[in-house]
C-alpha cells in the first residue's frame, strides 16, 4: 500500500513535468500552420475528385502541378503517360495499315492491286461492300481476272505470262530448281 | 446552462480557471467557427494550443511528435466541428480528440519501432522552486543531477501502459479532476481512480529512490 507521504512525494515529482514546456516563441506560428493546413484541405475538397487524382499523380512524381486551365496536363507523369498511350495506339494503327498492304503475301490479290498493274484487278474491300449493298449499281461480272503462268527455270521462277509483272515477284513454294514447271495462278475470287 | 459553456477545469498547468466572460467567449467562438469563421477558430487554437500540446508531449515524451499530434488534433477538430452538438464542453471534446490522436499514434509507433526521445527536453527547470526544494532539502541523492531525475521520470512514465499513462498525464501533470478525465475517456470516474492507483503503484516502484 502506498502511504500518503510517498504518494504526495510522487505527485510532487510528476508535477515537475509541467515545466517541460517548449521554449518561448514556440507557439508563435503554431496556429498559422494549423490554419494553413485547414485552408489546404478546404481548397482540396473544392477540387473535383478526378482532378485531385491527376494532382496526386503529379505530386507523387515531383512534377509540376498545372494550376492553369490546362487541367489535362496534371504533371510530367501524366504527360508522359498520355504520350506513351498516344504513341502506342498510333503505332498499332500504323502497323495494322502496313499489315493490310505490305505485310501480305506477295502473291495476294491486294498486293497485286497495290502495284497498280492494269491486268490484275483485285476487288477492294470497298468494292465488295458496294457490290453487296448496291448490286444494281455495280456489275460484279465486270471484275476480270487474268490467269498468270509462271515457269520454273533454274533456281528462280520466271513469269511467262502475258502480264508484264516484274520477275521475281513470286516465290513459289516447292521451287527447288531444275525442270520446268508451269503454274497457273489465279487472283482474287474468280471461279477456279 | 449551455453545455458548450461548461466551465473549464480550474487547475490547468497552474492557470486560473476561465471566468464567466471567457467561457462565454469560447461559446461564441465555437459557434462562429461552426459557421465557417476561421478567425474564430484561430482564437480557439490560441486558447488551447499549449494544453493540447502538453497532453501530446507527456503522452509521447517527444517534442516533434507532440507538435505534429497537436496540429493533427486541431485539424481534425475543425473537420468535425460541424458535428459538435455541445453534448460536452468544447474543452472536453477537443481533449478527447487529442487523446485518441495520441493513442492511435502510439499504437502505430509501437508497431513500427520503439523510439524514445528523452534527451530533447527543451526547458531547463533547474531554477524552479519546487525542484530546487525537492533536490536540496529532502532528496537523499543530492549529488544526482536534474537531468538524471528528468530521465528517470520520463522513462517511468513511458513504461506505463497507455491507459495508465493518459490518466497520470491528465490528472497528475495537467491537473484535471477525475470526473473531467472520465468524460474525456468515456469511462466511469471509478475506473479513472482505479487506473491512477495502479499507475501510482508502478511509478512508486520505479522511482523508489526519488519518491521516498
Amino acid at each position: 500500500m502506498i502511504d500518503d507521504e510517498s504518494s504526495k512525494r510522487l505527485q510532487q515529482l510528476l508535477r515537475l513535468k509541467r515545466h517541460e514546456t517548449p521554449p518561448p516563441g514556440y507557439f508563435n506560428e503554431f496556429s498559422d500552420t494549423v490554419l494553413d493546413r485547414i485552408r489546404a484541405l478546404e481548397s482540396e475538397r473544392a477540387i473535383p475528385k478526378w482532378r485531385r487524382w491527376f494532382s496526386r499523380g503529379s505530386q507523387s512524381s515531383n512534377g509540376p502541378i498545372t494550376e492553369s486551365g490546362l487541367w489535362f496536363v496534371g504533371g510530367w507523369n501524366t504527360a508522359i503517360g498520355l504520350s506513351m498511350l498516344v504513341a502506342t495506339v498510333g503505332g498499332l494503327y500504323w502497323a495494322s495499315l502496313l499489315t493490310n498492304s505490305e505485310g501480305m503475301p506477295d502473291n495476294s490479290p491486294q498486293q497485286a492491286a497495290r502495284l497498280g498493274h492494269p491486268s490484275v484487278v483485285a476487288p477492294a474491300a470497298s468494292t465488295v461492300m458496294l457490290v453487296r449493298s448496291m448490286p444494281e449499281l455495280v456489275e460484279p461480272r465486270s471484275v476480270q481476272f487474268h490467269p498468270v503462268t509462271v515457269s520454273m527455270s533454274g533456281s528462280s521462277p520466271e513469269l511467262s505470262s502475258t502480264n508484264p509483272l516484274p520477275s521475281g515477284l513470286f516465290q513459289l513454294p516447292g521451287a527447288s530448281g531444275g525442270g520446268s514447271e508451269a503454274y497457273r495462278v489465279r487472283f482474287g475470287n474468280s471461279p477456279r | 446552462m449551455d453545455p458548450i459553456a461548461e466551465s473549464t477545469p480550474s487547475t490547468l498547468l497552474g492557470r486560473p480557471a476561465l471566468n464567466a466572460e471567457e467561457a462565454s467567449e469560447v461559446v461564441q467562438r465555437v459557434r462562429r467557427a461552426q459557421a465557417g469563421d476561421l478567425a474564430a477558430y484561430d482564437q480557439l487554437v490560441h486558447q488551447f494550443q499549449e494544453r493540447i500540446y502538453g497532453l501530446c508531449y507527456h503522452m509521447t515524451s517527444h517534442h516533434e511528435d507532440a507538435h505534429d499530434l497537436a496540429q493533427d488534433t486541431f485539424v481534425k477538430a475543425w473537420q468535425a466541428l460541424k458535428n459538435f452538438k455541445g453534448d460536452s464542453s468544447f474543452y472536453t471534446w477537443i481533449y478527447r480528440i487529442a487523446v485518441n490522436t495520441c493513442l492511435n499514434h502510439l499504437k502505430l509507433r509501437r508497431n513500427r519501432t520503439q523510439h524514445l526521445s528523452l534527451n530533447d527536453l527543451d526547458l531547463q527547470p533547474e531554477n524552479h522552486p519546487d525542484l530546487v526544494a525537492l533536490v536540496s532539502d529532502k532528496t537523499p541523492r543530492r549529488e544526482a543531477n536534474l537531468a538524471e531525475l528528468q530521465r528517470r521520470l520520463n522513462e517511468a512514465i513511458l513504461k506505463l501502459s497507455e491507459d495508465h499513462r493518459v490518466v497520470v498525464t491528465l490528472h497528475d501533470i495537467q491537473g484535471l479532476p477525475h470526473d473531467q478525465i472520465a468524460k474525456i475517456l468515456g469511462v466511469n470516474p471509478g475506473t479513472v481512480r482505479s487506473r491512477l492507483f495502479y499507475a501510482h503503484q508502478q511509478l512508486q516502484g520505479w522511482l523508489a529512490d526519488w519518491a521516498k
